[in-house]
């Protein structure tokens, strides 16, 4: 499957499950949706029949929320069967809202408090390291959680320790769960800070398929990545686009039914 | 029973290179780091990353350990400890410094009176509570080959040794005796074994018969003996250097109250849901909060006289 319709299934996979579930956060899993996308189709080495070999690159999704979209990813992929993934949420599914490890083949950690899964994404790639292990870490991060100091203490350590085998993403939307970020707090340059701390930064469209396969595939000889995915909320339906309010809705009626129009009319 | 810890770690380490020992900040072992440059890491003062980091390589099958201040150790970082360490059961030892009034002189922010009470409420986690270097050595050891989150509240150094002979049939969750005794039972954990022993010999002294356990282990506890002990002794006794509120007491109230067989009175001696703002040494400290061996001691005299009254 080319990765710009898996990123496409994604999102509709998405929809549904939000639909059903009534439960939401689809605005960010939307933003997300592409990035999951290339690295599950394009950049890792995945086993979907052997979730846990040891040679495979290691993802962690610090912003756990959207999970969705790393449920629809692995599903599609075949780690469990995507019919699974429409009991998101309902009562006794292995699939919770935030991200789960819990029985779920192919998730690394369980996240959803914010601001945790970049040190976890260290302390692999330490070990990685000291096994001298040639598989790579990914932690997808959103903006809004780099408010959280954690981050930054796993930040200055893998710069400080040269972690070349870690990568992390920053979903780079703007807005967090009520509030455009610089209305909250105001980053000034996102890409210096990671920048001063060590990393190697990119800047890219998040949306960009091409850009997102070279920026996630670049390797350099001593430092961490950092790849600041400038990304919509809500992406892919153009009236959940920028819009806070789908942080919390669900699509139902007429909003359901336009919704999957616009994916499915997308299509290739 | 720092050197202890530390001396035991050496062995351990030298015995699995995937043990780890990741330390925030605190602790000066240049033997320790030149023998073992590869099973080392000092993060910095960054007890979240810490933690964070220590999942992620257990994750990676390692066994690390984390060292750090008791409270810096635990409550910086609680929210690390209970998602990534504990909800997904990992073979993380958070190993931690400096027991209840170890560093008495240096104020409330380092001492340490409310962890067992918040460690022993997450799921997974054994907790380990050593009253001596012969103790810390073999929860060390425990905890090493326990396969599972484990929490050590080790004390901060110059602890005399109680028991007799290192501890070579230890068993997680089983209390020690240290001193033979049936009207009055003192169950304690942690370094202020050594003021239970103390006070139980006060109480000797006037014709008492008292009796002393250790719990180097407080989760789990050992309902086993609570229950036989509460069920044929007068009074019960337990002391901690730490909050009544949640911690060691609690656990044996817990116990006690759910069997109606038990008949002992019972009594928790601790500090008394108060911050400890007061200043000074660890012994002085004691005894101003009223946890040293004349208190408790004199708590059981009180008790005891109340009933035979």
């Amino acid at each position: 499957m080319i990765t710009e319709q898996f990123a496409r299934q994604i999102r509709r996979d998405i929809v549904e499950m939000t639909h059903i579930s009534g439960v939401s956060h689809i605005g960010s899993a939307l933003s997300v949706a592409d990035i999951i996308a290339v690295l599950y189709n394009d950049v890792m080495r995945i086993f979907p029949s052997d979730p846990k070999n040891d040679k495979r690159d290691r993802f962690i999704l610090s912003k756990g929320h959207a999970g969705m979209a790393v449920y629809a990813a692995l599903a599609e992929k075949g780690f469990f069967p995507v019919e699974e993934l429409v009991t998101q949420c309902s009562n006794g599914s292995r699939l919770s809202g935030h991200v789960s490890h819990k029985n779920v083949p192919g998730v690394e950690l369980s996240t959803g408090s914010l601001g945790m899964g970049l040190s976890v994404g260290t302390g692999m790639a330490v070990a990685a390291k000291r096994d001298n292990k040639k598989h790579r870490v990914y932690v997808v991060l959103g903006d809004g959680e780099c408010a959280e100091g954690s981050v930054w203490e796993a930040a200055m350590f893998a710069g400080h320790n040269e972690l070349s085998n870690l990568t992390a993403v920053i979903d780079h939307n703007k807005l967090q769960a009520n509030e455009w970020c610089e209305n909250v707090i105001s980053w000034k340059n996102i890409a210096k800070m990671w920048d001063s701390f060590g990393w190697h930064v990119i800047e890219v469209n998040g949306h960009d398929v091409g850009m997102l396969k070279q920026s996630l595939n670049f390797i350099h000889g001593t430092k961490p990545i950092c790849i600041i995915a400038h990304t919509i909320k809500g992406k892919g339906v153009s009236f959940m686009e920028n819009e806070k309010i789908w942080h919390h809705l669900s699509p139902q009626g007429d909003d359901y039914v336009n919704a999957v129009r616009e994916l499915e009319a997308n299509s290739i | 029973m720092k050197k202890a810890f530390f001396n035991t770690l050496y062995e351990l380490a030298k015995e699995n290179p995937n043990l780890q020992f990741i330390k925030g900040d605190t602790a000066y072992i240049p033997e320790y780091q030149a023998a073992f440059p590869n099973q080392y890491l000092d993060v910095g003062i960054a007890e979240q990353n810490m933690i964070g980091i220590a999942a992620g390589m257990a994750l990676e099958g390692k066994i690390p350990f984390t060292y750090s201040i008791v409270n810096f150790a635990t409550m910086r970082c609680l929210e690390q400890i209970r998602n990534d360490v504990a909800y997904h059961n990992l073979n993380v030892k958070i190993i931690s410094c400096g027991v209840g009034f170890d560093y008495g002189a240096l104020g409330a922010t380092h001492h340490a009176t409310e962890d067992l009470a918040i460690m022993r409420a997450l799921p997974n986690i054994v907790v380990f509570s050593p009253c001596d270097p012969i103790e810390t050595i073999a929860v060390t050891k425990a905890a090493f080959a326990f396969n599972g989150p484990c929490f050590i509240r080790n004390g901060h150094g110059g602890e005399p040794v109680l028991h007799k002979s290192l501890l070579d049939n230890f068993e997680v969750g089983k209390a020690i005796c240290l001193k033979e005794g049936g009207d009055v039972v003192i169950f304690v954990t942690g370094s202020i074994a050594n003021d239970a022993l103390q006070g139980a010999e006060i109480l000797e002294s006037k014709k008492i018969s008292t009796g002393v356990y250790s719990f180097p282990t407080v989760k789990p506890i050992d309902k086993d003996l609570i229950i036989s002990c509460a069920e044929t002794a007068s009074l019960i006794i337990t002391v901690e250097e730490h909050t009544v509120v949640g911690g060691f007491g609690s656990s044996v109230a817990e116990v006690i109250a759910e069997r109606p067989s038990c008949k002992a009175k019972f009594k928790r001696v601790g500090i008394n849901d108060v911050f400890t703002s007061e200043i000074g040494t660890r012994e002085y400290q004691k005894s101003f909060y009223s946890i040293d061996g004349i208190a408790i001691a004199n708590i059981a005299l009180s008790i005891l006289n109340h009933k035979r009254r």
